[in-house]
């Protein structure tokens, strides 16, 4: 009977498990795990630095932006907690230690024994998570500024005071650094390489000299960035002795961007249909005319998306601006205490990718310093994140207007 | 009709207008010009990168051939030979210390109290042999740290006279300017004479009638009195001065004289090694008379035995290499080459010789690129088989500007994710119980080659998809189109058609992956570990858990605390050309690929 009811089921065509079907399943499905895994671990990094980030941007009440750590400038962090609190806390986890250390040696010999330390231990850790709540809510944190200002400081008897650089305050000048950069050097970078790219798509003579220079933009734009930081270091701050200032950061970082923007504008140039410029040429149009009226109109947007992605790019570098640029900690603003009015592009200034790597190398993690990494990461992933998102939908949008 | 509408109207045509004519040339010609100018600027700019870098670079193989001379001229080259017997025999102590402390753990294992282990291992036999062994280099250690101590000495003179030269050549300098009657005080000038006339004041050098002058040269200097004939002559003599005191100071080094204190005591050096040979071979005879009482104890002290010999048997090597040591050996100019492209060690600001060989360094990058294109390369390249033929045009959409996004993610962000969960969140899987049984676990430094691999391939990801994708879209439709229509399975076409045919795409999109990340900076920075150091390769697996340090990571952490000009300077200049270089060579393959492919097809 049993085969009987089989045979109702399968006629000539309905869908048979063969080896090869199988087959064909488990690599389909590998290959969506593949893409979903990479969509899934990108994803974690995304949500883990904006959960994190987000409790140092963001605060409960009112205006629900923690304005202070936008603007502030950064500072060392002095921290007082209640003394009597962290002995009992440090008892505690000693405690702990050594009964989960009893636990194990007779952790297959006595069972009853075990279970009874595994019992303490519970208690113990619901001890240690009040203790430290108490902690939390007792302790003292002072920036720079406040703690200058205190008339007496907390006694060291009650208190046990000790001090993160950097983890104070906010992220300021920071982001102001960031922005300084990111359009000086986007000025230079497209002024440059838009009229560099009007003159090689359109002025030029196509033969083998232009094929090469060509080509050798092309190249340069997968030159490791690091090159060109060493570059700028070398020129612009040692020879030409600049100094760490902004000019010096605008230049190495344009030039990282000039061939990227070169080939994209170049592209997207060439990729206007030749009649539109020989149907003016044939009006009697001069090549200026044609050029203004008849090629840039229609490759703005291309030239647009690629100088967006060019700042996405800029700004997301740090390797270049490190020896040419930034400095770790600069607490005056880039306006401030200005003699000559030169001195505002010979000045070094912060900028958050730097920071970034500053405050993740140079301080040791723990709950203090985490709100100033996390919230620096988040700040940054979001000024970039906006550029690059930007570029992509006008991006999606340019491909499905222009279609020719 | 009327005839008036016949004639031509009065307005003036529409090309009247003359063109404006400047230095002979139109407008249109001016504009071109023009552009012509910026795209020179831009591109003069872009090869002046690559110019810049080989002037700044090229300096490196004459200094660093320069420092290889002293080197053996000061005879540090001759103690770091001798040098190499002293740590044969360290590595000889470690392996015997090795075999004690198995022993200890053995002994403990089989379940003996403390005093019982301690009973077994300080008998008086073992004793001789353990301490005993570790003594016999005591003479050795010595006599090599004198004749190191006289060869710095000897280097730290040499380099003490130069920088004195330099000085003395400034001061001549500044003699033959004054000299010259249009010299001009500059601010800094005036300010050094102060100092030195009231230097001179204050030491009551001059006699009394000097004195006074010069006091009130002090006061009239600081109001800023040009020079005249008199204060010239005060400023030439103080300048003189100087100048033959600096002279003074230099004590030249004869080298065929101060090596001697290096390499005198030949004969005693020998002795010295006959002792030790002798002093060896006495305590490997009592090493018998130890109870091991455990099989693998003993292979591994038969195996010591054996490296005792081989260290014998190097001897009398050593000790010709020693005696026909030459001082005045030539250093050829591609010896410098050579020993940075093949150089072991990057060592600098050390008390002894810096070195610069840039294969740690290499190795590191490349590891760590092998690490991440292994992930990557499967899952790059997977998702985008994925996204173009199979998933449907909703997950297409999404997906696609996703993996995109991901590439604007800065690499410092990734870094700094890499440090705070990454790391800690393999230390802490390797340290989880029921995982012991994998080898190399717990691993020891939370930063290393597999950490920054594991992020690298995070940023290489995008790279790969995005081109991979758009090799796979450009195939033409007929091919997918004629494949299914003979009855194949898409998953057939997908891979005996479609893939075959945008291999060359694929490749070339991996070593694009492959440039990006062997040029990337942060993510190895902040993860890598940053140990200088050939990775050891005979671990196995292990390797993947080694900090490295790359190629990317030592420009950025040393540039910074460089002085201009130095060898160490002009040393990461050459490690940026090798960088530079490296990324011309993996563009230029990656469009070779391509090309070929479109040629075939066409």
């Amino acid at each position: 009977m049993k085969s009987d009811t089989n045979k109702q089921t399968t006629h000539l065509f309905s869908q048979r498990f063969s080896r090869n079907k199988v087959m064909e399943l488990s690599i389909t499905g590998i290959l969506r795990f593949f893409t979903y895994l990479v969509i899934v671990l990108a994803g974690y990094l995304f949500l883990d630095i904006t959960y994190n980030g987000s409790k140092a941007v963001f605060t409960k009440e009112a205006p629900f932006v923690n304005f202070q750590f936008l603007t502030e400038k950064p500072q060392t962090l002095h921290v007082f907690e209640p003394a009597d609190i962290d002995t009992q806390l440090k008892s505690a986890k000693a405690e702990i230690l050594t009964k989960s250390i009893k636990r194990r040696a007779l952790s297959n010999s006595n069972y009853e024994a075990a279970e009874a330390f595994t019992l303490a231990i519970k208690d113990l850790n619901k001890e240690v998570k009040e203790l430290d709540d108490l902690r939390k809510e007792r302790r003292l944190m002072f920036s720079d500024t406040e703690y200058r200002a205190l008339a007496t400081t907390p006694s060291t008897k009650d208190f046990v005071y000790s001090t993160y650089a950097y983890s104070g305050g906010g992220i300021g000048p920071a982001i102001i650094g960031t922005i300084l950069l990111v359009f000086g050097s986007i000025l230079i970078a497209l002024t440059l390489g838009v009229l560099c790219a009007v003159y090689l798509s359109e002025y030029s003579k196509p033969g083998k000299v232009l094929q090469s220079i060509r080509l050798s933009i092309l190249n340069l734009s997968g030159v490791p960035s690091i090159v060109f930081g060493l570059f700028g270091f070398g020129l612009f701050v040692l020879y030409l002795d600049w100094g760490v200032s902004l000019m010096a950061g605008w230049f190495t970082l344009a030039l990282m961007a000039l061939p990227v923007i070169i080939t994209a504008s170049e592209e997207s140039m060439r990729a206007i249909p030749k009649g539109f410029r020989e149907g003016s040429l044939a009006l009697g149009a001069s090549k200026w005319t044609c050029i203004r009226t008849n090629v840039l109109p229609y490759a703005m947007p291309g030239i647009l998306t690629s100088s967006i992605m060019g700042i996405a790019r800029v700004a997301g570098e740090t390797a270049p601006i490190m020896f040419t640029a930034a400095f770790a900690l600069r607490d005056r603003l880039p306006w401030e205490g200005l003699e000559n009015s030169t001195d505002f592009f010979f000045q070094g200034v912060m900028a958050l990718p730097y920071h970034i790597y500053v405050v993740s190398s140079k301080i040791p993690q723990n709950e203090y310093t985490q709100n100033m990494q996390y919230g620096t990461a988040f700040v940054f992933l979001l000024i970039v994140g906006l550029f690059a998102l930007s570029s992509i939908i006008l991006r999606v949008k340019v491909r499905k207007k222009y279609d020719w | 009709m009327s005839t008036e509408d016949l004639q031509p109207k009065d307005t003036s045509p529409e090309f009247s207008k003359r063109r404006v004519v400047l230095f002979g040339k139109d407008t249109d010609s001016i504009i071109k010009g023009f552009f012509g100018c910026t795209a020179t600027v831009a591109i003069v700019v872009l090869f002046l990168i690559t110019l810049f870098l080989i002037k700044e670079g090229s300096g490196f193989v004459g200094q660093y051939q320069t420092s290889l001379k002293q080197y053996r001229l000061s005879g540090l080259e001759y103690v770091d030979i001798l040098k190499e017997r002293r740590e044969d025999h360290t590595a000889l102590m470690q392996y015997l210390s090795d075999i004690k402390a198995e022993w200890i753990n053995l002994l403990k294992k089989e379940g003996l109290t403390q005093q019982a282990i301690f009973k077994k291992v300080m008998s008086p036999e073992s004793k001789a042999v353990f301490l005993g062994y570790s003594r016999t280099s005591s003479d050795l250690r010595r006599f090599i740290k004198d004749k190191m101590d006289a060869a710095i000495e000897i280097r730290d003179q040499q380099i003490t006279n130069d920088n004195l030269q330099e000085t003395l050549n400034n001061y001549a300098k500044k003699i033959t300017e004054v000299e010259d009657y249009s010299f001009k005080l500059s601010e800094e000038d005036r300010a050094e004479f102060i100092l030195k006339l009231k230097e001179k004041v204050r030491a009551q050098s001059f006699d009394a009638d000097k004195l006074e002058t010069s006091k009130g040269l002090i006061e009239g200097l600081k109001s800023g009195v040009a020079l005249d004939t008199k204060s010239r002559e005060i400023y030439l003599s103080l300048l003189r001065d100087e100048f033959l005191a600096t002279e003074n100071r230099i004590q030249p080094v004869i080298f065929e004289k101060s090596i001697l204190k290096v390499t005198n005591e030949q004969q005693r050096y020998f002795e010295i090694l006959n002792t030790l040979e002798a002093d060896m071979k006495a305590i490997l005879l009592k090493s018998d008379s130890i109870e091991l009482d455990n099989n693998n104890l003993e292979s591994r002290m038969e195996r010591f035995k054996e490296l005792n010999a081989l260290f014998f048997t190097s001897i009398p090597e050593h000790k010709t290499q020693i005696k026909e040591w030459d001082q005045n050996a030539a250093v050829p100019l591609s010896k410098s080459l050579s020993s940075f492209l093949t150089g072991k060690d990057w060592i600098t600001a050390s008390d002894q010789q810096d070195w610069y060989g840039i294969l740690p360094l290499l190795c590191g990058s490349l590891i760590i690129s092998f690490v991440a294109l292994c992930i990557a390369v499967p899952l790059g390249v997977g998702a985008a088989i994925y996204t173009n033929q199979i998933s449907s045009p909703l997950e297409q959409n999404l997906i696609k500007p996703y993996i995109e996004f991901i590439s604007a993610v800065p690499s410092v962000v990734i870094g700094f994710f890499g440090v705070v969960v990454l790391g800690e969140a393999m230390r802490g899987l390797s340290q989880l119980e029921f995982l012991a049984w994998v080898p190399f676990f717990p691993i020891q430094e939370r930063l290393n080659t597999l950490t920054a691999g594991c992020l690298l391939a995070l940023m290489a990801i995008p790279t790969i998809y995005t081109l991979a994708e758009d090799a796979i879209n450009n195939i033409p439709k007929h091919l997918k189109e004629a494949s299914l229509a003979i009855g194949a399975t898409p998953l057939q076409t997908t891979f005996r058609v479609i893939v075959p045919s945008a291999l060359s795409g694929i490749i070339s999109a991996i070593m694009l992956g492959f440039g990006r990340v062997i040029g990337e900076t942060m993510v190895v920075l902040l993860c890598a570990g940053n140990r200088i150091k050939i990775p050891e390769f005979s671990d196995g697996l292990g390797v993947f858990f080694q900090p490295v340090h790359t190629m990317t990571g030592i420009i950025a952490q040393e540039m910074g605390e460089v002085v201009r000009g130095s060898v160490h300077y002009r040393a990461l200049f050459m490690v940026g050309i090798v960088l530079f270089i490296a990324s011309l060579i993996i563009n230029v393959s990656a469009q070779y690929v391509v090309k070929k492919y479109n040629k075939m097809d066409s």
